[in-house]
């Protein structure tokens, strides 16, 4: 029950789209088993961007696999809560998953150009899940891969319909993505570093195509992502995840004019600054713990500067240091104006 | 740092043919991924090398570590010419360029110790270290980059991501190298990782005197470890200058174009005008008439479509624009001019 009183003085929205309870995800392994993510709990309200940044190993993918129903058991075990508009995608019937991805909630993932299936046409594949699920004829399909194309600005959308992934540079393969993921007209996208592989120009261009498309159909997105100013510039609410467990989170502004814990603290002063004001950048010494070696107290102990005594040992629950902003950190209060 | 330029790269160019002619014939196809680019690099200098993918940055590294011939130009180390040397000669000048490459996860072998990763480079350069000190040498170069001499006997799947850089890094310096081009050297870290490669680096330098070349993608490092900073797109140099120059005035609409599209991680500025450059960059095969980048410049006018630009020199930078200097840039730049300190409460 631990996990269960953050959760409720965290979001004090009403009616959340998306609501994860307590969500554990563990994975069996030849060393035993190991946590990925340990006892997180969140909510998504309908239209809102939620940014969700980590480091690699972090735990953010994995915990969003597990919400799309994606993580193989065995070896891996979850459990927890995730209510989408009240009901549990946890425990309902894989016939009734399916039918919440794509309809419900969408994914993009950060490699598109190998995401994408290289035998089969960019059209068919947009328009594959509406095909199968709206049982419209070829040409119906067509056309609607057409439109889904020019939403998402790809030009000449009637002659390349017809192309493969191979023809495409990777920002138009992400825009094949992002319209395949739209076919369905969902109210939640998930965007796992959906610009990472991408260069900075073409980057912008996909932020702002997201952001456009959130404008015209209220969808909310879900950006995970390690890039601070990606997450400074889209998020509206923003959650720091390390070792698999949420360290922080707030609305964005707070995030970064108040930095709570440790880490996230760390994580800006890591950034070189493009103004050039940067000194020697203050690194966060030693590097994340590997699962399932986790550190005994606050996962974060070995590499924080301000630890005491007891964060050796007790672990720090998630509480509310600011109106909306919580932070996971014994000394939270006493380190947030010093 | 001294006047003594290490390393000259003068008018290189590299191009690609492409396939064979035709059946009737037919003119060779042929791709100009490196145009006549020109840099200095002094002892204790870092010049950076920004530029979007199919620039030409990696092609540039390649072609001045001579690991592609170049088809044209000098690479001078210490004023002697590196592109005439026969292969021989070539092999022994090899040490004092290093490289440091993005993943270092498939640049060190996996069957070998720390130990062993270090020495080789030795057993092509004997005289550099001597038998006996190896053993000593190689706990020096462990804790000269931030590891325990007791790493030696480790194998590299046991270090994490920015460890196993710094063992790239230590095996660079095995051969007491002037010049080290890092190519994305640290684009594959972690952010938190990332900033204790970057001040290695700097320490590094500041202990032995090292020349950088540092190709990154990422603007923010760059405009961090760079005294001089080359802007390239399709090949050319678009804008070269100070670091300082380059990125609180940029004048190449382009270099513009990129420093404004850097999300910035400042909540308050999120609303600036941003440039979002229209299209890609272009088929380097067929590249655009007059100036490269007019088909996507917001300043393009019936000059720049005819007409290469020349290298017009503003301020303490060179810019390959006909307008250089007489644009206002079509952007809010003001996230380049000065420190608002977010977080810095603390």
């Amino acid at each position: 029950m631990r996990a269960m009183q953050p959760y409720e003085t965290l979001d004090a929205v009403p009616a959340p789209l998306l609501d994860i309870r307590d969500l554990r995800v563990s994975f069996d392994t030849p060393h035993g088993l190991v946590k990925a993510v340990g006892g997180v709990s969140w909510s998504l309200s309908p239209g809102e961007t939620l940014g969700i940044i980590g480091e690699s190993g972090s735990g953010k993918s994995v915990g969003l696999e597990a919400i799309m129903g994606l993580i193989k058991s065995p070896p891996g075990h979850v459990s927890g809560q995730v209510l989408f508009d009240g009901r549990d995608v946890l425990t309902m019937a894989e016939r009734d998953r399916r039918q919440l991805r794509g309809e419900k909630i969408a994914m993009i993932f950060q490699d598109a150009m190998s995401a994408l299936n290289p035998s089969l046409t960019v059209g068919t594949q947009i328009a594959e899940v509406y095909r199968l699920r709206r049982k419209c004829s070829q040409a119906e399909a067509e056309r609607k891969a057409i439109e889904l194309m020019d939403r998402v600005k790809i030009p000449s959308a009637k002659t390349r319909v017809g192309c493969y992934p191979h023809e495409f540079s990777g920002g138009m393969c992400q825009r094949v993505m992002i319209a395949t993921a739209l076919a369905l007209n969902p109210q939640i996208l998930i965007a796992d570093e959906p610009t990472t592989a991408l260069d900075v120009t073409v980057q912008r261009q996909i932020m702002t195509l997201l952001a456009e498309l959130q404008r015209e159909d209220g969808m909310a997105l879900v950006l995970i992502t390690h890039d601070l100013g990606l997450v400074a510039e889209t998020v509206d609410r923003a959650m720091v995840m390390y070792a698999g467990r949420i360290v922080e989170s707030g609305p964005v502004d707070a995030l970064f004019e108040t930095p709570t814990h440790p880490y996230t603290r760390g994580l800006i002063r890591s950034m070189p600054r493009l103004d050039g004001a940067s000194g020697a950048l203050h690194a966060i010494g030693g590097t994340p713990p590997a699962a399932g070696r986790m550190p005994r107290g606050c996962a974060f102990h070995p590499r924080c500067e301000q630890r005491v005594d007891r964060c050796l040992t007790e672990r720090p629950n998630l509480r509310m240091v600011a109106k909306g902003q919580a932070a996971a950190c014994h000394l939270a209060e006493e380190t947030r104006h010093d | 740092m001294t006047d003594t330029p290490v390393f000259e790269v003068r008018d290189i160019r590299k191009d690609y043919v492409l396939g064979k002619p035709g059946l009737f014939g037919g003119k060779l196809r042929s791709l100009a991924a490196v145009r006549d680019v020109s840099f200095t690099l002094r002892r204790g200098e870092t010049v950076g090398l920004v530029g979007e993918s199919g620039c030409g940055k990696s092609s540039l590294a390649r072609t001045v570590l001579r690991l592609n011939e170049p088809t044209g130009g000098e690479v001078r180390y210490h004023g002697r010419n590196i592109l005439d040397l026969p292969k021989a000669e070539m092999q022994k000048l090899r040490r004092h360029i290093q490289v440091v490459f993005q993943d270092p996860y498939s640049s060190l072998d996996p069957r070998f110790t720390v130990r062993r990763i270090l020495s080789e480079p030795w057993q092509v350069f004997p005289d550099i270290v001597p038998p006996a000190r190896r053993e000593a040498r190689v706990a020096e170069l462990l804790t000269l980059v931030g590891l325990n001499p007791s790493d030696a006997d480790r194998y590299p799947h046991q270090f994490s991501g920015g460890q196993r850089q710094r063992i790239g890094i230590a095996r660079a310096l095995a051969l007491e190298p002037e010049v080290i081009v890092c190519d994305e050297a640290v684009s594959a870290l972690d952010v938190s990782v990332q900033a204790q490669v970057v001040n290695l680096l700097k320490d590094l330098q500041d202990k032995l005197g090292l020349a950088y070349l540092f190709i990154a993608h990422d603007l923010s490092v760059v405009r961090h470890i760079s005294d001089r900073v080359i802007v390239m797109y399709l090949g050319q140099v678009v804008e070269e200058g100070p670091t300082d120059a380059v990125f609180r005035t940029p004048r190449h609409p382009y270099t513009v174009a990129l420093l404004s599209a850097v999300p910035v991680p400042d909540p308050k500025q999120k609303d600036r005008d941003v440039i979002v450059l229209e299209g890609e960059v272009p088929n380097p095969i067929m590249p655009p008439s007059g100036c490269p980048f007019h088909p996507r410049c917001a300043h393009a006018r019936d000059l720049c479509r005819q007409t290469p630009p020349p290298v017009r020199e503003v301020g303490d930078a060179k810019v390959r624009c006909h307008f250089a200097g007489e644009l206002e840039p079509a952007a809010d730049l003001r996230h380049l001019a000065g420190p608002s300190e977010p977080g810095d409460r603390a």
